[in-house]
C-alpha cells in the first residue's frame, strides 16, 4: 500500500498471488483482493486457490469468499473485479469466459461488529 | 521355445479367426434418405465433425463451415470464427446456430448430447470441451484455449499420456457415466482418456501412445455403458479398447479397423456401432460400419467408403439414439447421412 506520492505505507501479506485489487466507492471504503487461482499452464491449478478477501483498509482482514471452480460460484482465474458496492462485486474471469455479479451477506465481524 | 511357439501359432488363429469374423459379417441392408437437413440459402455444411439428437429429436451438427480468422487483441493475436454448431428440428428443418462466434469454436471434432440434453462440443484446434445448456449459454468449460497464436501452433506431441488436468491436445470426443462423471477422448496429439467429475474436477487419466494394452495410438472416439465401462476407439491400432470406470484395462476388440466413430444405443440390450472409416486421402478403402454385441461379436456390417449415398467419407459421427436410425456425419464428404436399418 502506497501514499499519493507513492511511498510505502504498509504491507498486506498472506493474502495469495493477488492477482487483481479492488477499492469500494463510498465513505466507507474496503479493499477486496482475488487470490486467483493461477492460469492452465500448470497442472491443475485451477483447483488450488481462487477465494476473495475484504479487508479494511488498514489491512485488517475481514473475510473471504469463493473457491476455485468451474461452476458458479467458483473461480477459473479472476482477472479483474468491480466493486463500486460493495455488497455487489462484479469478477470477470479468464478461463471460464464469463461474468459474475456476487451479492454479499452480511457477515460477523471477529470483534464482534458485522459488516 | 515349445510354449513360445504354441503361443505363436494360438495368437496366430486367433487373428486369422477375428479377420474371419470381420469378413464374414452379414450385410444389413439399409436405405439413406435424400436431403435429410435443409439448410436456408447460402449456409452449406463444411467437414462435419459432430452430428447428435437431443431427446426432442433436434439435429446438433458441429461444421467446419465458418470463417476462421486471426484477429489482433490487445497484445497478442487469436483465432476465431472456424466452426458454426447448427441446429436442426427432428424434420431436418434449420432452426438456429447456436453459440455462434464462440471464443473456442475453430476446428469441429465432436458433438454429443449428454441425458439432460445438454449439448457438449469439443474443438480440436481450441483444445476446449463446451458444455451448452438448453438455453444455448455456456455452462461449463473443460480445457485451455490457447491466449495467442504461436508458431508452430501445436504443443509437442511427448509421450500422449498429458498431464493430470483439463489441459488437451487436440481432443477428439466426450461421454458420461450415469453418474454425471465426464470422460474426454484426448485424443489426436495426445493419447488418453481423462476423468472429472460431474463438476469438472479432475478425477484421473490413463493411457499414452503405443500398442499394449492400456496405451494408445489414438484415440478417435469414446462411449461409456450402463454399469460405467468405457469403450476407446483406437483407431490407429485397429482395434476399440474396453476399461473400468477408472481406466483398468478389461479387453480389446482388433477387429473392426480404424474405430473412428462409436455410438452406444440405450436401452436394455445396448448396441455399439463402430466405423472403420476410410483415411481423408483415400476414399476407396474400408468405410463400413459395424454394429455389435457388448461382447465384442459382431452382429452386421454396412456400407462401404465412397461419395454417393450409401456410402461413406470419413465417418467421424454417429448419433444412435433411435433404433435402426442413424445420423451419420462425414468428413471428406462434407454432409450428414440419415440412415435407416433393414
Amino acid at each position: 500500500m502506497l501514499d499519493n506520492n507513492l511511498k510505502p505505507i504498509r504491507e498486506i501479506t498472506d493474502l495469495g498471488v493477488g492477482w487483481t485489487v479492488c477499492i469500494s466507492a463510498g465513505p466507507h471504503q474496503y479493499a477486496f483482493m482475488s487470490n486467483s487461482n493461477p492460469n492452465g499452464n500448470v497442472p491443475g491449478s485451477w483447483e488450488i486457490t481462487g477465494e476473495i478477501y475484504k479487508a479494511e483498509l488498514d489491512g485488517a482482514v475481514l473475510g473471504k469468499f469463493g473457491h476455485p471452480g468451474k461452476l458458479a460460484p467458483g473461480f477459473q482465474v479472476v482477472h479483474m473485479m468491480d466493486c463500486r458496492d460493495p455488497n455487489a462485486v462484479i469478477t470477470g474471469e479468464i478461463e471460464s469466459w464469463r461474468v459474475q455479479k456476487l451479492v454479499l451477506s452480511r457477515f460477523a465481524r471477529s470483534d464482534g461488529g458485522a459488516q | 521355445m515349445k510354449k513360445a511357439l504354441i503361443a505363436f501359432i494360438f495368437a496366430g488363429v486367433i487373428a486369422a479367426t477375428q479377420a474371419v469374423a470381420q469378413n464374414s459379417a452379414p450385410e444389413i441392408k439399409f436405405d439413406s434418405v435424400p436431403n435429410a437437413l435443409k439448410l436456408p440459402d447460402g449456409l452449406y455444411l463444411g467437414e462435419v465433425g459432430g452430428v447428435a439428437t437431443n431427446s426432442k429429436g433436434d439435429i446438433f451438427v458441429y461444421t467446419s463451415s465458418g470463417h476462421p480468422s486471426i484477429t489482433i487483441g490487445t497484445a497478442r493475436p487469436f483465432a476465431h470464427g472456424g466452426a458454426r454448431l447448427l441446429q436442426f428440428d427432428r424434420s431436418g428443418k434449420f432452426v438456429q446456430e447456436v453459440g455462434k462466434n464462440t471464443y473456442g469454436f475453430m476446428v469441429p471434432a465432436q458433438v454429443r448430447v449428454d441425458p439432460s440434453d445438454n449439448v457438449w462440443v469439443v474443438d480440436a484446434y481450441t483444445n476446449m470441451v463446451m458444455k451448452f445448456d438448453t438455453h444455448g449459454d455456456i455452462a461449463m468449460l473443460l480445457g485451455r484455449k490457447a491466449e495467442s497464436e504461436n508458431v508452430p501452433a501445436r504443443a509437442p506431441r511427448g509421450d500422449g499420456a498429458g498431464q493430470e488436468t483439463d489441459l488437451f491436445n487436440r481432443p477428439t470426443d466426450v461421454a458420461w457415466d450415469a453418474a454425471g462423471n465426464i470422460f474426454v477422448a484426448d485424443g489426436e496429439s495426445n493419447a488418453r482418456i481423462a476423468k472429472f467429475d460431474k463438476n469438472g474436477k479432475f478425477v484421473t487419466s490413463w493411457g499414452k501412445r503405443g500398442t499394449a494394452n492400456g496405451e494408445f495410438a489414438n484415440v478417435l472416439s469414446i462411449a461409456v455403458d450402463a454399469q460405467g465401462n468405457v469403450y476407446a476407439g483406437d483407431g490407429g491400432n485397429k482395434r476399440i479398447q474396453v476399461f473400468d470406470n477408472n481406466g483398468a484395462f478389461k479387453t480389446s476388440w482388433p477387429n473392426v479397423g480404424n474405430a473412428q466413430a462409436l455410438c452406444l444405443t440405450k436401452g436394455s440390450i445396448p448396441v455399439l456401432y463402430v466405423s472403420n472409416s476410410n483415411p481423408s486421402n483415400d476414399i476407396d478403402t474400408a468405410g463400413e460400419i459395424y454394429r455389435m454385441r457388448l461382447d465384442g461379436t459382431i452382429t452386421g456390417k454396412f456400407g462401404r467408403a465412397g461419395k454417393l449415398l450409401k456410402e461413406f467419407g470419413t465417418v467421424n459421427a454417429i448419433d444412435c439414439r433411435v433404433d435402426n436410425t442413424l445420423y451419420i456425419g462425414e468428413l471428406a464428404n462434407l454432409r450428414v447421412q440419415k440412415i435407416v436399418l433393414h
